[in-house]
């Protein structure tokens, strides 16, 4: 397989995608120091300049600087996407892992309830949950971590069940291993390249995601330099100064795509192919 | 399927669809007459006027149906509309309409003394529901509807209230509407309004478009226009690229932004004041605000003008007291206190808080009418201003469900961000959120209590002369501005954008458009 | 076979009543109060009370969710907060607009994602290859609102090719048969309407297909160089098959399978990104209708849209599970 991916997979390319990550967190870290302007400080006498070499991402409607505003939104959208995939991750691979491990009743009943959250279109889901939280960066942050849970529990499930039943475990456990010990020796070793693999991935869908809800206006809002919210607010001069929107679509793009790759390069990286399907 | 020929059914596809490109352009040109139409944020709640109480609604309602009395055009003046006269007997609590008799409903039934009786009285106890949003308050003051003779309509009210007839004048509630339709249509009445006015209802594509025709058998000057479509297009954007490419004619919504780049594109822009008032108020029943020397010390610290000219860049104008200036009985001539930073010292000490004091400042997280910024930006605006003065605040946002709540529960020596939008354009709309007796029904946000202003509201309620009624609501706004409860803001405005060849619509600072002589 | 279709029914309504649960459950959590959405400043508490009353929100939360599952059976899901309109009725007005962008998005992004899929299964040319591998990664993460945006503002607004919102040029609507829009205007002949439609209908779809067809060519690809690894399709190699006949004639048939069956859960990605792309576009359909509900506050709709949506979702798997189960024998022993 790895000879069909040239350049995009493979080890290689997991090194490139890492650094590409790594330069957005920092970005993200660093943003006070990066930033030029005070990304919340107006100054309407220079509103909606283009780029040029005191503002390289020029000015948005209350002249504040937009590649400021850039910066420091890489803190709110990465903080976003680690406490969302964090909060995920977490209890995702432990309803996995229980559902996995014990098999049967515990099984069932975690899976419907997987099964019931992913019947739901995850942005339709976290609307809803918008709607009963009220609307909010916070908010948008806890719906996103909520709609991401199934894919994790399903993923660990899968794969707990797999090891579960393997001959090596078996091996342990005749051998007199306690349960404890061996799902802290064996399996969850065995899991962590997975989790891994996938909680970058899904690093790339919690961003968009909450950026889609900032878009949408159930996020984060105005005046908050979040990518999201910052496209929307910038619709309304698309034609007078397309920079507003050009400069926040990128960022999402690209961080989007970084993290994405990243857990695509890394799938191929740690998980032998046979794990794969 | 081979590859080949799939490839081939893509290439068709693609063909298609540019084609259809290319010929839609020609094909939406064949079509004639040209409608007129406007753009709006929303799709209206509904169409029954008994049940609706926003603006996108009204904006529609107001094209529909009639009112026993309407509005003059640039002002929240009464004029004959429904009815030919008015007369109010010596009581005070009986009012007499002679109605027009050339009247018919857009179904074909007569407009008479009945419908309007019927349109009053489902709106009055034991027919009052509790989801009417309006019925409360337009038909409270009324005790009973009595039909007289055919074109005769007797209200009685319960007791006198002279601001009565600015009610009946209100695009919600106050619209007759057809009693036959009501009862053919029920609920559905909201899908399917039958009104008496210029336009009649066509069609409604919710989310799109709602499309009205000229009444052919109107009782005014016939409309100019054949045809009146509403859009509805949440972004401002599109309203704008829709106007600009000559999808639509007439849009509002406009931020301030973007008001230059529509003139500089040839389109023409008109502002008309709002009937609303943006403040930030102070909960005045408890130390430190009940003492009228802090609250004129907090005021004369903030920089009105300049506050609201940097937030609402032309879209506000400052207020100059709680009535918006088109309002009759408002007093262009009250002036709040002017921004003074070392006057504001020497009274916060005069009042024994010269060390400076910390309070809380209430907002709310959404835009609002008269605040289209949202209550956050707002709040610190003023915050920044009153640091001047050595007075630290924390702000507490509070989302605008909760938001009456809180400010009710509010306790003494905290302030808030508010505003109100004026129902019926009667001074006594805006000033009776100062009575005591308001408190309790939590209008009176500030918890301002002043026994004159209660007796001059009272008397105002019952006086019909308009120079006494003048006197009354001068003095109470001189009081008002005075004791200064509130820190008057602004009122912000209704912007609207048009393409040239259109003419002869009417913005009202209520907010809606009157589309009867409209040209184009 | 018709045990399968049983089986599966049986796992479906555990879900159904799981979503069910859910919506209740996070409309109990909020206990929203409608009176400010309803009735607005102007009313007092008496009339807050009588209104709560009205709605049955004063009746302990079991007696609520039992009116709930009755009305949700019983085909009667409330009334709209602030239209007073009945909820399934408006949702089922709306849904048409939906159906009709996600139906062509779907077909446009099965017939490219399979396409490019299978040639970048296939080819030998290593620069196709690695374009489609970044193509599909690209697809995949441009965000549907940024994308939208990119070209509303191009082709809309600047070169003015296309119209910037809604289904049909407003004067135009066809006659309203099924709702959708393409087909009304085909059964009344109304072709200028027609012409109308499809422009309106270009940038959407395109916005939507890209992420989706972009997913479909991926799972394509894995699937056919799946298949194509396997030992049988070596052997028909080695018979001396010509490559393409290999190609389309085995690993299709038998690669394709996997990719059909993620229909259902392409379907649910796909009405997420229609809620962004349906607000762009000003499309009325549901997606649109959420964000308003959501931002006024409309719990009966917001209910309303996610038992609409989970219902659909639920219903596509198992006909997309079913119909692959019937034409495909490998399928029925998953």
């Amino acid at each position: 397989m790895a000879r069909l991916g040239i350049g995009i997979y493979g080890a290689r390319s997991t090194a490139i995608w890492l650094a590409a990550t790594l330069v957005v967190i920092t970005i993200a870290i660093c943003a006070p120091w990066l930033a030029p302007c005070d990304p919340y400080e107006a100054h309407l006498e220079r509103a909606l300049l283009g780029p040029s070499r005191e503002h390289w991402f020029g000015t948005d409607e209350y002249g504040r600087d937009v590649f400021s505003r850039i910066v420091h939104g890489a803190r709110i959208s990465l903080r976003a996407g680690f406490v969302s995939v964090s909060t995920s991750c977490g209890i995702g691979t432990v309803l996995g892992g229980l559902a996995g491990y014990f098999g049967g009743k515990t099984d069932g009943f975690i899976m419907r309830l997987m099964d019931g959250i992913m019947a739901i279109p995850s942005l339709v889901l976290a609307a809803a949950v918008l709607a009963v939280l009220g609307t909010g960066l916070e908010n948008g942050i806890t719906a996103v971590s909520l709609v991401l849970i199934p894919d994790y529990a399903r993923t660990i499930r899968a794969r707990v069940t797999a090891i579960r039943n393997a001959q090596y475990i078996e091996a342990a456990r005749s051998l007199g291993n306690s349960e404890l010990r061996i799902v802290g020796r064996h399996i969850l070793p065995n899991t962590a390249p997975l989790i891994i693999t996938r909680a970058a991935a899904g690093m790339s869908t919690a961003i968009v995601d909450t950026a889609a809800l900032g878009f949408l206006g159930l996020g984060a809002t105005a005046p908050t330099a979040e990518w999201g919210a910052m496209l929307a607010g910038a619709r309304t001069y698309a034609f007078l100064s397309p920079h507003l929107l050009l400069f926040p679509g990128l960022a999402i793009t690209v961080t989007g795509l970084s993290f994405n790759l990243l857990g695509d390069a890394l799938s191929k990286a740690l998980i032998p192919p046979q794990n794969l399907s | 399927m081979k590859p080949s020929k799939f490839a081939r059914f893509l290439v068709a596809i693609v063909l298609v669809t540019l084609f259809a490109a290319t010929t839609c352009t020609t094909a939406q040109q064949n079509a004639s007459p040209k409608p007129l139409v406007f753009a709006q944020g929303a799709d209206p709640r509904g169409l029954d006027p008994a049940y609706v109480d926003d603006g996108e609604s009204a904006k529609i309602l107001v094209n529909i149906c009639d009112t026993l009395v309407r509005y003059a055009p640039e002002s929240t003046e009464l004029k004959p509309s429904l009815a030919r006269d008015w007369s109010l007997d010596s009581s005070g609590t009986i009012w007499t309409f002679h109605l027009r008799e050339d009247v018919v409903f857009h179904d074909g039934t007569k407009f008479n003394a009945e419908a309007v009786k019927f349109s009053v009285d489902r709106q009055l106890a034991p027919n009052r529901t509790s989801d009417m949003p309006y019925a409360s308050f337009t038909f409270g003051p009324v005790d009973h509807v009595e039909v007289v003779d055919e074109y005769t309509v007797r209200f009685h009210l319960k007791e006198p209230y002279t601001p009565f007839l600015s009610n009946l004048a209100m695009a919600v509630a106050a619209p007759i509407v057809s009693p036959a339709a009501a009862a053919k249509y029920g609920d559905k009445l909201m899908q399917n309004p039958v009104g008496t006015g210029p336009f009649r209802f066509v069609r409604w594509d919710k989310g799109q478009q709602i499309v009205l025709e000229r009444n052919a058998s109107y009782w005014g000057d016939l409309p100019k226009i054949t045809k009146l479509i509403f859009l509805f297009r949440r972004d401002e954007s599109t309203r704008v690229s829709e106007l600009l490419v000559g999808d639509s004619d007439i849009i509002d919504g406009i931020s301030p932004a973007m008001v230059d780049v529509l003139k500089r594109s040839g389109m023409s822009i008109i502002s008309s004041p709002g009937m609303n008032i943006n403040y930030f108020g102070f909960i005045c029943s408890g130390p430190p605000f009940d003492n009228p020397t802090v609250r004129k010390a907090i005021t004369m610290a903030i920089q009105r003008d300049t506050l609201v000219g940097h937030l609402y860049r032309g879209i506000a104008q400052l207020a100059n007291g709680p009535v918006p200036p088109f309002i009759l009985e408002n007093t262009s001539g009250t002036q709040p206190y002017k921004y003074n930073l070392e006057k504001a010292k020497e009274l916060l000490t005069e009042a024994g808080l010269g060390h400076g004091f910390r309070f809380t400042i209430l907002a709310y997280v959404n835009p609002r009418p008269y605040n289209p910024l949202g209550g956050e930006r707002l709040a610190t605006a003023i915050q920044a201003d009153l640091r001047q003065l050595g007075i630290e605040t924390d702000i507490r946002v509070i989302p605008w469900k909760d938001y009456r709540n809180a400010v009710f529960e509010a306790e003494p020596g905290t302030a808030f961000v508010y505003g109100w939008v004026g129902d019926n354009g009667d001074a006594d709309n805006f000033l009776s959120l100062f009575e005591s007796k308001e408190i309790t029904s939590s209008l009176n946000k500030a918890k301002y209590s002043n026994s004159e202003v209660d007796a001059l509201l009272q008397e105002g309620r019952l006086t019909t002369d308009p120079t006494r009624r003048q006197q009354i609501y001068s003095r109470i706004q001189e009081i008002i501005v005075e004791e200064a409860p509130w820190v008057f803001l602004s009122h912000s405005q209704v912007l609207v954008a048009h393409r040239p060849e259109v003419k002869d619509f009417v913005v009202h600072p209520t907010g809606v458009i009157f589309f009867k002589n409209a040209r184009k | 076979m018709l045990k399968y279709i049983l089986r599966r029914l049986s796992q479906i309504f555990p879900v159904v009543f799981g979503v069910t649960a859910l919506v209740m459950f996070l409309l109990r959590v909020s206990t929203p109060d409608p009176g400010a959405l309803i009735v607005g400043q102007r009313a007092g508490g008496q009339q807050l009370t009588a209104l709560r009353a009205d709605l049955g929100l004063d009746l302990p939360w079991y007696r609520q969710f039992c009116n709930f599952i009755y009305g949700v059976v019983t085909g009667d899901w409330g009334q709209s907060y602030m239209t007073k309109t009945p909820v399934l009725p408006e949702l089922l007005d709306r849904a048409a607009a939906t159906i009709e962008l996600s139906l062509l998005t779907m077909a446009v992004s099965l017939a490219f994602g399979i396409l490019l899929g299978t040639i970048g299964a296939v080819t030998k040319n290593k620069l196709w290859s690695w374009l489609i591998a970044a193509g599909t990664s690209l697809g995949l993460s441009i965000p549907g609102f940024g994308l939208s945006l990119l070209l509303v503002t191009g082709f809309g607004v600047t070169m003015r090719l296309v119209p910037v919102a809604g289904r049909v040029g407003f004067e135009l609507a066809p006659t309203h048969h099924t709702g959708l829009l393409v087909l009304d205007s085909l059964f009344t002949r109304n072709w200028s309407a027609l012409v109308s439609v499809i422009h309106h209908l270009l940038l959407p779809t395109l916005t939507l297909s890209i992420p989706t067809g972009a997913i479909i060519a991926r799972i394509t690809r894995l699937s056919l160089l799946e298949v194509v690894s396997h030992d049988y399709i070596r052997t028909a190699r080695a018979k001396g098959l010509r490559s393409k006949t290999v190609v389309y004639k085995h690993a299709l048939r038998n690669g394709l399978p996997p990719v059909l069956a993620t229909i259902g859960i392409q379907w649910s990605r796909l009405l997420s990104g229609a809620m962004v792309v349906e607000t762009v576009f000003a499309w009325p359909g549901l997606g649109l209708l959420l964000v308003d509900a959501v931002q006024s506050g409309d719990f009966p709709i917001i209910q309303g849209i996610v038992l609409i949506t989970a219902f659909a979702y639920t219903v596509v798997s198992l006909v997309v599970d079913v119909l692959c189960a019937l034409t495909l024998p490998a399928v029925r022993y998953i």
